[in-house]
């Protein structure tokens, strides 16, 4: 036998790989997804159309005999140009507020998916309460409760315009389990709160067939993600955790983007989407679990991956977690730590206690984060900071799953 | 006997490189330090110095932690307990860490070296160091403080600044040569700026011009000049504001302050006001009158870290009394 063979063979054993390296499979880029798609999402208004409009919507504000032509114009006009139109009113600074409230009556009466992403970020902006109220409504006709703890907040102020508070008292008609006709407030109320509660756990009102121009507008928002500047990688994360179960694919076909920004921040946002993701999740596992593994494989985003992964609060999901807190760098033992204070079954607590009992070098964040799991009330490390202890606490008491 | 055994070893080897393809490399072996805490052992005077700097109060910071809600604007993590920066590419945003966030903005956040050990500028790193230091010029280099100072345009506006300002680099006046223990040289890790008086001094020049004038006002020509700052002034955070203010003396009193001008960028939704930030070089002046009756004028200048803070929490970097 040559001297050398044995040497060939421990070199195909050669040891995992090192930060700079990473085994990932990247997917499509959000422009190809966008082609993908099949659409173009929203149009773009050219400044004449915008102008006619507008000069519709002056007519239509008036009201009676004199708005009858430009509504039923509008009316006629294709949803998606209606909803282009409505938006590029609604963000812009110019606008008066009459006009802004007509907008979103409009929208509250005749939504279009395609509109969902960037009226979700409305609700970031938006400070007027009527408008704030429309908007919800039409985002509750889309199956989409993000506007309801708004809705919540406006009924609890005792100093909100009679009007107006008949305005949010209307809207609680729009929720899927109203009472019906002639519920009492307080029947109302507890539809309310039974419908945020439900909305915290699945973001699920129902199945809705969502459009290519919806999938579109997805992929137009997700290339904020792309943005140095925080502020536009900001909005984008907000909307997507609004978006509930029409953006929970797409989100995972974003977190294999290329670009490393859109990954992270991808993968960011499922972390905090959490419970809702995990319950959708759950029926698929050889889809998750293949998602996962790849992810995971991603040496620049895995810490994040761990996140979104932990905050699904899947029990299975502490299975492919516990390898990177047993053999991973102090990064990634943190965040696969935090990982497993989401998700990891009570079964599993004695390969934990042996982890703690041999590691001393862990940060101070993931040994909290297991002592909490392992412990009723530990003493919290000197070094950690009140909210980071908070966060914690809270994870701890959030989990789900059994 | 050879083409007994050939096959399988072929057989073995396929079979072991189809398994490193299919089980996920996870192992990663880190070269200490694996936390900047065992940085201190052996640099404890730069440690000390890092201490007292902003950068190590980052994240523990009360006013940072009451703009951002207590990090629940998580993007501003990103800057307050960053990762290794040279693990970005020049000049790109960097992403918050998991661990050790207390730290803030600790050793590794600069010097962690994408391939493991720390980056030095150092260029004979001594290789029996148990950090395993490596040569890294990006290290100091501006687009390395951009990474985080230039999500409000200070590296931009020092890139436009005049070349007497501006200097070499960001390190120029931020990381200024100091001599420690036994005389080795080094930069000083304090990073004094906006939260330093000294600095915030030397970065404007407030002057008073009187005018005479017939009839029964005075006349006074008020003027600040950013003359020793590489950026404009204020920079950074949107929240800082510098304020100018005058007042009178009559009948041996002071009046009270009374405001002149403001500079500052303001946030993007106080879409009524402009960007009234001073860039480097530039002078603003504006002429006032006061009542002839008056016995004493005078002018400060108050720096203030957010837009609210009162009069009494601002630091004042300058005051200036017109002569009569």
């Amino acid at each position: 036998m040559k001297p050398w063979l044995p040497l060939l063979l421990l070199a195909s054993c050669a040891p995992p790989d090192t930060p700079e390296t990473s085994s990932w499979v990247a997917g499509l880029s959000l422009k190809e997804n966008l082609i993908g798609s099949g659409s173009e999402g929203l149009p773009t208004l050219t400044p004449e159309q915008f102008n006619e409009y507008q000069a519709w919507s002056g007519a239509s504000i008036l009201g009676g005999e004199i708005a009858r032509r430009p509504n039923r114009k509008l009316i006629e006009l294709s949803a998606l140009l209606r909803t282009s139109f409505l938006l590029q009113l609604v963000e812009s600074r110019q606008v008066n507020l009459p006009t802004k409230q007509w907008a979103y009556g409009w929208w509250a009466k005749a939504p279009h998916d395609a509109g969902l992403p960037r009226m979700v970020l409305r609700l970031r902006y938006e400070k007027d309460p009527t408008s704030v109220i429309l908007l919800s409504q039409g985002l509750l006709l889309l199956k989409n409760a993000s506007g309801l703890d708004a809705i919540h907040h406006l009924l609890a102020d005792e100093n909100l315009a009679n009007q107006t508070r008949q305005l949010a008292k209307d809207s609680l008609s729009y929720l899927p389990n109203h009472p019906g006709d002639g519920a009492s407030f307080a029947q109302e109320w507890q539809a309310l709160n039974d419908c945020r509660q439900s909305w915290v756990k699945t973001q699920d009102f129902g199945k809705i067939n969502s459009s290519a121009e919806f999938e579109a507008e997805f992929w137009k928002m997700a290339q904020r993600f792309k943005s140095q500047p925080l502020r536009p990688v900001d909005e984008a994360r907000f909307v997507f955790r609004r978006l509930g179960p029409p953006a929970f694919g797409l989100l995972m076909k974003a977190a294999k983007d290329p670009n490393r920004y859109v990954r992270e921040h991808t993968l960011q946002t499922m972390a905090w989407i959490g419970e809702p993701l995990g319950r959708w999740l759950l029926p698929q596992a050889p889809f998750w679990r293949a998602f996962f593994k790849n992810a995971l494989r991603d040496t620049l985003t895995r810490t994040r991956a761990l996140a979104a992964l932990g905050g699904t609060g899947m029990a299975e999901a502490s299975l492919l977690i516990f390898p990177y807190l047993e053999n991973g760098n102090r990064e990634v033992q943190t965040a696969a730590a935090d990982a497993l204070l989401r998700s990891c079954p009570e079964n599993n607590f004695q390969r934990l206690s042996m982890f703690l009992a041999l590691e001393s070098r862990i940060s101070p964040e993931a040994r909290f984060s297991l002592s909490l799991l392992l412990q009723t009330r530990p003493k919290a490390p000197p070094e950690l900071d009140p909210a980071e202890i908070e966060r914690r606490r809270r994870w701890r008491t959030q989990r789900w799953s059994p | 006997m050879k083409t007994r055994w050939l096959p399988l070893l072929l057989a073995s080897l396929g079979t072991l490189a189809l398994l490193r393809i299919a089980i996920p490399p996870m192992t990663v072996h880190e070269t200490p330090p694996i936390s900047s805490a065992d940085c201190r052992s052996c640099h404890p005077d730069v440690w000390e110095e890092w201490q007292s700097s902003h950068h190590a109060f980052a994240f523990k910071n009360p006013e940072v932690r009451r703009l951002s809600q207590n990090f629940l604007n998580e993007e501003c993590l990103a800057c307050h307990a960053p990762r290794g920066v040279l693990s970005f590419a020049p000049g790109e945003r960097v992403l918050a860490r998991e661990s050790d966030r207390g730290l803030g903005v600790d050793c590794l956040a600069c010097h962690a070296h994408p391939k493991g050990g720390v980056a030095t500028t150092n260029l004979r790193p001594d290789p029996r160091a148990a950090c395993a230091p490596r040569t890294e010029i990006r290290t100091a280099a501006v687009e390395t403080c951009g990474s985080c100072h230039n999500q409000h345009g200070t590296v931009d506006q020092w890139r436009e600044a005049p070349l007497e300002l501006k200097q070499e680099s960001c390190l120029s006046c931020h990381m200024a040569s100091t001599f420690r223990l036994h005389g080795r040289k080094g930069k000083n890790h304090t990073f004094p700026a906006a939260h330093s008086l000294e600095s915030l001094k030397s970065a404007v020049t407030l002057a008073l011009i009187r005018e005479t004038k017939l009839g029964q006002t005075g006349r006074v020509i008020v003027s600040l000049t950013n003359s020793g700052c590489g950026h404009h002034f204020p920079t950074d955070e949107r929240s800082r504001a510098a304020d100018l203010q005058w007042r009178v003396k009559t009948h041996q009193e002071w009046n009270a302050w009374q405001h002149l001008y403001r500079f500052r960028d303001p946030y993007r939704d106080e879409a009524d006001l402009e960007n009234t930030q001073l860039p480097a070089g530039d002078t603003w002046q504006e002429t006032l009158e006061f009542p002839a009756e008056a016995v004493g004028f005078e002018v400060r200048l108050l720096y203030r870290t957010n837009p609210f803070q009162s009069d009494e929490e601002a630091v004042e970097v300058v005051r200036q009394e017109l002569a009569f």
